[in-house]
């Protein structure tokens, strides 16, 4: 694995209606600011339905009979040239700040982690809000925030099993990219705190953006911050 | 928009709940399309009541269903054979029928097939929720209140009960209505292979496409797990989670495959050997747990001309009838 993006972009079909564009492969800022300039050079474009970026990789979804598959990858392969002349400067560094509570009910595996690293439950709590975490995707469920930043020092794989329910909005810990779980969701990585409110995607109104700036322009950091 | 008073649910079934063409454009965001589980007899049952194709419906599961007309409206049923009466009139998947105030629906036991679409003039009226009318019921978004529908509930619809020039007892051609799976006949299913094919042995990949898989109990909105033969990764099972197409068959280490649907979260982790075709998802919708599947892979060039086809006909067969 290596922190840059590759020479050569893999254009990857996923059925007749999908593809996805893998720049690299790992997770890295570098290669994710190519993943978003390449988000945004598919912005516009006809017969596009949905551009997701991901820590490595846009997903694109299009309706076949609008624009073809050899099209797109046109696109993409012309974008990549224009990239590698000029690549993306750094995008925004706006920071989030997610109160978190890491009391037993809302961090039902903190004890867990802890143990598994020699560590207490405060050193955890410490060391899980020293960094600024980088905001790599959205996806999963509604809001779910995909992060990248978490010290190796609590890395701890997923659960064998996955837990049935997990409650309203969540920090998980799956090594190397913690998440954190909006609504009710089957989980399969660690829930080490959550914030004491709940935040969900409204039922109604108000109508979010279709394509807000910031899920393709300029990602915002989060962390959150010191337990109370 | 002006509505009507259209339906009173007297028995849900095991689930009932309102779907449109799904909620799509906010992957980037996490949130999962859903929408109808069978795309072309909803397209169908919402042709016979001269709706626009993304009028919502109701999408009946295997049964149990009872509902009472609270007005007169020109109605369709398409999808699985639930054994439909009205008013002890049976009828059959793929027709238009005219509902009057007290008209009773019943759905008497299911002949094949597992989700049965209900369309009225004018689409069920529910709230747009970013764009759709879909349910998805994990993050209880749209529908009725979020959520499945239950004794009690009354629906209303949108707009004029009949559209002009409508008659009932008007059928859907036999090449457009979802085949429903026969007993001891594998279910066929064509794929693409990829996007992550790569991750496979020669022989894992051997077994995907000359096996046969049975549709497990754990098969949902979300996706519908296979029991069978075990496919071999070529190397660990996880990936960079990426995003998920309708009908992605992912692979997790257990070696069994994983058919997205749906409800498919956005992303995932798990390699996915193939994606199922388009035309071929309505197929899947209608397998119940015991039935079995094959997989086929075809060219993503064949794929898109199946769908080109299917959208041609669907539209030919709309405007000229």
């Amino acid at each position: 694995m290596t922190a840059a993006p590759w020479e050569r972009p893999r254009i990857l079909p996923c059925g007749e209606a999908a593809l996805t564009v893998e720049v690299g492969d790992a997770i890295a800022p570098e290669i994710h600011e190519r993943v978003v300039a390449l988000a945004r050079a598919l912005e516009g474009i006809r017969g596009v339905i949905a551009r997701v970026p991901t820590y490595r990789s846009v997903f694109v979804e299009y309706d076949p009979l609008e624009v073809s598959y050899e099209a797109l990858a046109l696109v993409v392969e012309r974008a990549w040239s224009d990239l590698t002349r000029s690549p993306p400067s750094v995008s925004s560094q706006r920071v989030i700040e997610i109160p978190v509570c890491y009391d037993p009910e809302f961090g039902p595996d903190l004890e867990e982690v802890a143990q598994r690293h020699g560590l207490t439950p405060a050193e955890v709590v410490e060391i899980h809000t020293a960094p600024t975490y980088r905001v790599y995707m959205l996806g999963f469920m509604p809001g779910f925030l995909f992060l990248g930043g978490l010290s190796p020092r609590i890395h701890t794989p997923r659960r064998a099993e996955p837990r049935a329910r997990v409650r309203r909005v969540r920090w998980g810990s799956p090594a190397p990219r913690p998440g954190c779980t909006p609504s009710t969701a089957r989980v399969g990585g660690r829930s080490s705190a959550g914030p004491p409110c709940g935040c969900s995607i409204p039922n109604a109104s108000p109508r979010p953006e279709p394509c807000p700036a910031w899920a393709f322009g300029s990602e915002p950091s989060t962390r959150p911050p010191s337990a109370q | 928009m002006k509505t009507r008073s259209t339906l009173r649910i007297r028995r849900p079934g095991p689930l009932t709940t309102v779907q449109d063409h799904g909620r799509w454009g906010f992957q980037h965001l996490g949130v999962p399309v859903s929408g109808a589980m069978d795309p072309l007899s909803f397209r169908v049952a919402n042709a016979l009541v001269g709706n626009p194709w993304t009028a919502a419906v109701l999408e009946v599961t295997l049964g149990g269903f009872e509902a009472e007309f609270l007005g007169p409206t020109a109605a369709a049923l398409a999808g699985a054979d639930l054994g439909f009466e009205l008013d002890g009139i049976p009828l059959g998947p793929g027709t238009s029928f005219r509902a009057e105030p007290g008209s009773v629906l019943k759905a008497r036991g299911r002949r094949g097939g597992c989700r049965a679409y209900l369309a009225v003039a004018g689409g069920f009226a529910v709230p747009e929720v970013l764009g759709s009318r879909s349910t998805y019921l994990p993050a209880r978004l749209g529908g009725l209140e979020g959520r499945a529908l239950r004794q009690g509930d009354e629906l209303h619809a949108y707009g004029p009960p009949f559209p002009p020039a409508w008659g009932p007892g008007r059928h859907a051609p036999p090449e457009l209505l979802s085949p429903l799976p026969s007993p001891g006949e594998p279910i066929r299913l064509e794929v693409v292979l990829g996007p992550q094919a790569d991750r496979f042995t020669q022989r894992g990949l051997n077994t995907f496409l000359g096996e046969r898989f049975g549709v497990s109990p754990q098969a949902d909105r979300m996706g519908y797990r296979l029991e069978g033969p075990r496919i071999e990764h070529a190397g660990p099972a996880d990936i960079l989670s990426d995003g998920i197409a309708w009908g992605a068959v992912q692979v997790p280490a257990h070696g069994r495959p994983i058919v997205l649907m749906a409800d498919r979260q956005t992303a995932g982790g798990y390699p996915k050997i193939a994606t199922v075709v388009r035309t071929d998802i309505p197929a899947l919708a209608q397998a119940v747990p015991g039935d079995t599947v094959i997989f086929e892979a075809i060219s993503l060039w064949e794929a898109r001309e199946r769908l080109a086809w299917q959208t041609l006909r669907l539209r030919r067969w709309t405007e000229g009838s």
